[in-house]
């Protein structure tokens, strides 16, 4: 669509997922205020977006609904709250008034911070940097602990380093065939799909799903094959295909010998889990699992003499479980075996939020500071405190994990010590996303303070007693980190509402009141700055980036090291030809739009991120479950295209509501049948966490013994009332995929209400 | 003050004493607890209900390591293999070995295992074709073993390698395993059972009936109803047996899957109550020593024997770790939700599921589905059964319990009711949607004018005409380009190659 002559154009990236799809936002002024969307030429979407990137733009703009001034909840005489509007002045007093109350009596860790996934590199740092050192409190955790903290732990331990795809999503392209587990991008990141292309005219598509997902119907035709565990069997699955693969001889012994550790704990392991045996744990056959792993092997061995590449991806469906640390370390470990990390394909996971990756490597993670820096480590403390200008001791240490934090606030249980008595909570819905909705609404209730920045009035905001209005994506500017560990701009296209701040300077206004008068910038590009000093010689190292590589036109990859060249650090795209070579990163590539690449965009070419440069396995061994009783069906959860986390942004835009406006359970027919429910009528789900009533679906493609139920609904239609405090021991992921629950026709009450 | 370190002794190093290890090693290399484990057999522990595919040539013995002796010793476990332990005194809490030495224990853990029951045979010893007099001092000639031990297995593999004739007989899983596999990889071999199918005290006589035609048409030679009788020697080594029904059929092997029973003698001699096994507790704790556990084939724990399957041997195993833990005051940190509360997972409460090893015939079964589905008094029975299609399933449950069920020849429905079996739950209550999960994810026939290869667009005809004058996968590509792409239509090469070879007409799927 050409832009109207009075246009102006702004390039930058959808506010969503982690695919971060380029686009062109045009902008009029006259005659009629507006803003249209236009998908860019960008190598992760390719000109193209969903829907929900393309209706983006409508929660710009004069929304009756966005907030526009601080509220403070006041109670009135019949005990009914309301919210008052407020001056910055008077809300941010009052924060810094309380915090100070409630930490001289309750220590500094009687504040807790929440972050989130969404927030831009800049002010995930910043948050970070307030929570331990304006603050001081350990208490900060956010809600990518729900999504990426057991992709990220397995990684970590394997490969020594976690980004989420440690290859350029387009190298995807080529493959012959990929494994993908668990994630259903054509719903979730459909412009992803493109990338699938290749494998399926190969017919190498492999979807692992419990139910026919959009992307397992892509296997249909002869494009691949879709195999349907029941939830909680990926693990065993993972392991009884290394099984066959290591007993039919397709393993890369060469490899394993030169760049792994532990390759014979695995296989002792895999070896108690022969496909006969799998399928009373996985509900998938034998002969299916022989015939999938046959084919990942011979596209492996052939992709090791010179063939296509091969790919196995994880995503939430396998990771949101008790045991989501093992299943990717599963996964993580087939990949090993078939030889593919850092030579003929690889392992990745698909982060899900828009800065999901930058989001966990920027210091709002309970145990880590900025660059995947470690917080227990004596090195990445003092590197940290020498940047903040604080002594190393002063840097609090690890704080609990985000579920153990919602669900211990407000509260003293007969189990442990109390939880938090404040919390700050940025750019995420609790009140809808974390597990068992009840408790932490319950919770919330019970806080002596809760202050919530959002731009619309989310379910968590609504229960706060100060809520802060601050800016959306295309009012501000800053960076996000993609799903390829790729750097990108984001740029401030309009003005905010008058009366939004960004998070940046309320920081820096909290901060000043707290008694930290400086090391606050409100100015994202003075903080991207500090990051490149935070992160030098980190893990995720961002020293030799720049706002203006990216506003250039690179294509920056970390890790992206300067490099001492004459004792002088400069940035690694500076070096003059001749000079050692940055790493891993590839002189002169360019990206599939013709972006000049920076730093590293595929890792392990060499060596892994150990000391040793090895990956490390060992025996996975999986653990008792929470199996359904007989009459019980195994609830589990997930994302609709048309919706993006808890819906506190789609569920305010027309054309997306008008899809899917309501909560929907979806049941194999037979089950309904067996159920007495009928197509279209209601359905109450329960246990003992809670009851969800949904509209009944019917989908001959769901596992009999599984319904699902889509995440983005609040109240009493919030498919997290159901889900339970179970966490990962290692991730501290909860399980969110696979909750044991019963099932029967709601009443005409309830269907009512 | 030193506190001694509480001294656990395995005796046994199968596969169960190996879990049981495993689940211990974080006390042992932390210094709160000593193990000692004693086997009797000079390799360690490997997974046993395996070996089948073993004597095959398969897979190899290495394949089935589950430990790795190093690392047990360097976390400190003694580990001593080839030494058996002749007498327990509890009295002492020692065991005596047959070097003369002892140990003592502070905790024993009986993992014995079971040792297969031979039956005994007229032996007709020939020598240079005529009855032979001298008899050789054992009376049993060499030739027949009973396919439990690796030893047993590369014995068995060597004969099938060289394609000689192999006798089994058993009609139960392990004799119907061993039989299948040598049939899969193309040797003779005939399975002799006493029942009027194979496998009847697992499975129903229309399922058995099903059983014994795939078990024919896989090339398994079936003598049903019939015993053997007599083993006849030619200078001491086996050359033919004589069935019940008077048949005379070579042999190079005999291979006797009839049953194991419980390795309890040691602890019988000890005084303590066995029946079919030690008889245990719910924990696995010895009826009438408490410091004395059994687990596995060699328990017979809370009055159920053991049916020699590998699963609840390895969850005593879990069982007894955690007993132990609590005895000897190492408690293991609470698995706990996030707001502290302790996760209490309900144990499952399903059957034990048999699952026949097999890479043509899928079988499975669980619990008893021979129940008349016309008496009124009868649970509720579902079957489907298409035997020319090689199909039979059977559910019997009551009300919101599986009883029972047998799969053959549906492998989806197989994989979904032996996941129900197992964790206690019930398969959804129309039987039908289980027939069309099978029909939905059946890989299609490929027809000859069918693309194989989709990178080069290769079809099965043109993939055969090429295989047909080709001896590998390369030679196969160089003629028609098939399988020089992705590569991941290369098992489905191979086997159209095995085929040619064989002069067989060959399946195969898309």
């Amino acid at each position: 669509m050409p832009a109207p002559a009075n246009a102006r154009e702004v390039s930058t990236h959808c506010p969503y997922c982690a695919l971060q799809c380029a686009m062109t936002l045009q902008i009029t002024e006259a005659p009629e205020p507006g803003i249209t969307v236009e998908g860019a030429r960008f190598p992760t979407n390719r000109g193209r977006l969903c829907r929900k990137g393309s209706t983006a733009a409508e929660l710009l703009g004069s929304r009756t609904d966005r907030l526009r001034t601080p509220l403070i909840k006041q109670t009135d005489d019949d005990g009914a709250r309301s919210f008052r509007e407020a001056s910055w002045e008077e809300a941010l007093d009052l924060i810094a008034e309380r915090l100070r109350s409630i930490q001289s009596a309750h220590g500094r860790d009687a504040v807790g911070v929440f972050g989130s996934g969404s927030l831009t590199n800049e002010k995930t740092y910043a948050l970070g940097k307030f929570a331990r050192v304006a603050l001081g409190t350990s208490q900060i955790d956010y809600n990518g602990r729900f999504c990426m903290s057991s992709a990220a732990k397995a990684s970590t331990e394997v490969f020594g380093l976690d980004r989420g795809l440690p290859f350029p999503l387009t190298d995807l392209d080529a493959a012959c065939t990929v494994l993908l587990l668990g994630s259903n991008v054509a719903d979730t990141m459909p412009p992803f799909v493109q990338h699938l292309e290749g494998a399926r005219t190969k017919g190498g598509l492999i979807v692992v799903d419990p139910r026919s997902s959009t992307t397992a119907q892509l296997t249909a035709d002869g494009a691949g094959f879709h195999v349907a565990p029941t939830p909680g069997g990926d693990l065993v699955l993972l392991l009884a295909l290394a099984n066959v693969l290591f007993e039919e001889g397709y393993t890369d012994q060469d490899y394993l010998a030169q760049r792994v550790r532990g390759a014979d704990d695995f296989r002792r392991s895999a070896a108690a889990w022969w496909p006969e045996r799998a399928q009373a744990a996985t509900g998938v056959g034998a002969d299916q699992i022989r015939f999938i792993a046959r084919r990942l092997g011979s596209a492996a061995v052939e992709a090791r003499r010179g063939g296509d590449p091969v790919f196995i991806l994880t995503g939430r469906g396998v990771e949101q479980h008790r045991d989501g640390t093992d299943t990717a370390r599963a996964a993580i470990s087939l990949a090993l075996i078939l030889g593919l990390p850092g030579a003929h394909g690889g392992y990745g996971t698909l982060t899900g939020q828009g800065n999901g990756q930058g989001g966990r490597e920027m210091g709002q993670k309970s145990d880590q500071l900025p660059g995947l820096r470690s917080i227990t480590s004596p090195t990445d403390r003092a590197h940290i405190a020498g940047v903040w200008g604080v002594a190393p001791e002063a840097i609090p240490g690890p704080g609990i994990p985000a579920t153990q934090l919602l669900h211990t606030m407000g509260t003293q249980t007969e189990h442990g010590p109390a939880g938090v008595r404040a919390l700050l909570v940025h750019g995420s819905n609790v009140a809808v996303s974390a597990p068992d909705t009840s408790r932490v609404l319950r919770n919330l209730r019970a806080l002596d303070l809760l202050v919530v920045a959002d731009f619309f009035l989310s379910e968590t905001a609504a229960e706060a007693d100060v809520v802060l209005p601050v800016l959306q994506w295309a009012e501000e500017d800053g960076t996000m980190t993609s799903l390829e560990g790729r750097l990108l701009r984001r740029r401030r296209a309009v003005d905010p509402p008058p009366g939004c701040r960004s998070e940046l300077w309320i920081f820096a206004e909290l901060a000043r009141r707290l008694g930290t008068p400086t090391g606050f910038s409100t100015d994202p590009a003075e903080v991207f700055e500090e990051i490149r000093r935070a992160t030098a010689s980190a893990p995720a190292d961002y020293s030799a980036m720049s706002w203006e590589l990216l506003d250039a036109g690179h294509a920056g990859y970390w890790p992206h090291p300067a490099t001492e060249v004459q004792g002088v650090r400069v940035p690694a795209a500076a070096i003059p030809a001749g000079a050692p070579a940055p790493r891993e990163g590839l002189a002169g590539e360019l990206t599939s739009t013709g972006e000049p690449i920076v730093g590293t965009p595929r890792m392990f070419g060499e060596r892994f991120a150990h000391p040793d440069g090895r990956a490390v396995l060992r025996a996975i061994r999986p653990r008792a479950q929470a199996a359904p009783r007989a009459d019980e069906l195994t609830f589990t959860t997930g994302r609709l295209m048309e919706h993006y986390q808890s819906g506190n942004q789609t569920r305010r835009v027309p054309a997306l509501d008008a899809v899917h406006p309501k909560v929907t359970v979806q049941v194999h027919p037979a089950t309904a049948r067996q159920f007495g429910l009928v197509e279209n009528g209601f359905a109450v789900v329960e246990n003992a966490q809670g009851a969800l009533t949904a509209k009944v679906v019917f989908d001959a493609g769901i596992r009999a013994d599984t319904i699902f139920s889509p995440f983005h609904f609040a109240g009493r239609s919030a498919a997290n009332l159901l889900t339970r405090g179970l966490t990962d021991p290692d991730s501290k992921m909860p399980e969110f995929k696979s909750t044991p629950v019963r099932i029967r026709p709601a009443t005409s009450l309830e269907a009512a209400a | 003050m030193t506190r001694s370190i509480p001294h656990v002794l395995v005796l046994g190093f199968g596969p169960v004493a190996a879990r049981l290890i495993d689940e211990l090693l974080e006390e042992v290399s932390g210094g709160a607890l000593r193990l000692t484990v004693i086997g009797t057999e000079a390799e360690p522990a490997y997974q046993r209900i395996r070996i089948g595919d073993v004597s095959v040539g398969r897979i190899q013995p290495a394949d089935l390591a589950l430990t790795d002796l190093g690392a047990l010793r360097e976390a400190g476990v003694e580990v001593r293999t080839g030494v058996t332990a002749t007498a327990i005194d509890r009295e002492t809490r020692q065991v005596m070995l047959e070097d003369g030495g002892t140990i003592r224990y502070d905790r024993l853990v009986l993992a014995t295992g079971a040792e297969p029951m031979t039956p005994s045979f007229e032996v007709e010893s020939r020598r240079g074709g005529a009855i032979d007099a001298e008899v050789r001092p054992s009376g049993i000639p060499d030739g027949i073993l009973a396919l439990r031990e690796m030893g047993d297995a590369l014995r068995l593999a060597e004969v099938v390698r060289r394609g000689e004739p192999v006798i089994v007989l058993g009609g139960g899983v392990l004799g119907v395993e061993a039989a299948l596999a040598i049939a899969e990889v193309g040797a003779p071999v005939t399975l002799v059972h006493r029942g009027n199918v194979p496998m009847n005290r697992q499975i129903d006589t229309d399922a058995g009936m099903l059983l014994r035609r795939e078990l024919i048409r896989a090339g398994v030679q079936v003598r049903a109803a019939a015993d053997i009788t007599t083993v006849i020697a030619e200078s001491g080594s086996l050359c033919a047996v004589r069935t019940s029904l008077g048949e005379k059929l070579p042999a190079a092997l005999l291979v006797t899957c009839t049953g194991v029973r419980a390795r309890d003698q040691l602890a019988a001699a000890s005084g303590l109550p066995t029946r079919w096994g030690v008889m245990t507790d719910e924990a696995c704790r010895s009826v009438s020593d408490p410091q004395i556990f059994a687990i596995g084939d060699c328990a017979t724990v809370a009055g159920k024997v053991s049916a020699g399957l590998i699963a609840p041997g390895w969850e005593h195993a879990g069982t007894v770790a955690q007993t132990l833990r609590e005895d000897l005051g190492l408690q293991q940190p609470l698995e706990r939700d996030a707001a502290g509360a302790p996760v209490e997972l309900a144990a499952a409460t399903g059957l034990d599921v048999i699952l026949l090893k097999s890479h043509t015939l899928n079988i499975a079964c669980a619990g008893s589905t021979d129940v008349d589905p016309w008496n009124p008094d009868s649970p509720t029975v579902s079957t489907w059964s298409d035997p020319k299609g090689g199909q039979y399933l059977r559910i019997v449950s009551e009300e919101d319990r599986l009883l029972g069920f047998v799969s053959v020849g549906m492998p989806r429905s197989a994989a979904e009711l032996a996941m129900h079996a197992g964790r206690g739950t019930m398969p959804v209550a129309d039987r039908t949607a289980l027939l069309a999960a099978e029909h939905a994810t059946r890989e299609a026939q490929l027809g000859p004018q069918d693309v194989l290869c989709r990178c080069a667009g290769t079809t099965l005809a043109q993939v055969q005409d090429a295989a047909a004058c080709s001896s590998s996968v390369a030679e196969v590509g160089t003629a028609c380009r098939a399988g020089t792409g992705c590569g991941t239509c290369h098992v489905q090469i191979e086997k159209l190659l095995r085929a040619e070879a064989q002069q067989l007409p060959a399946a195969v799927n898309a």
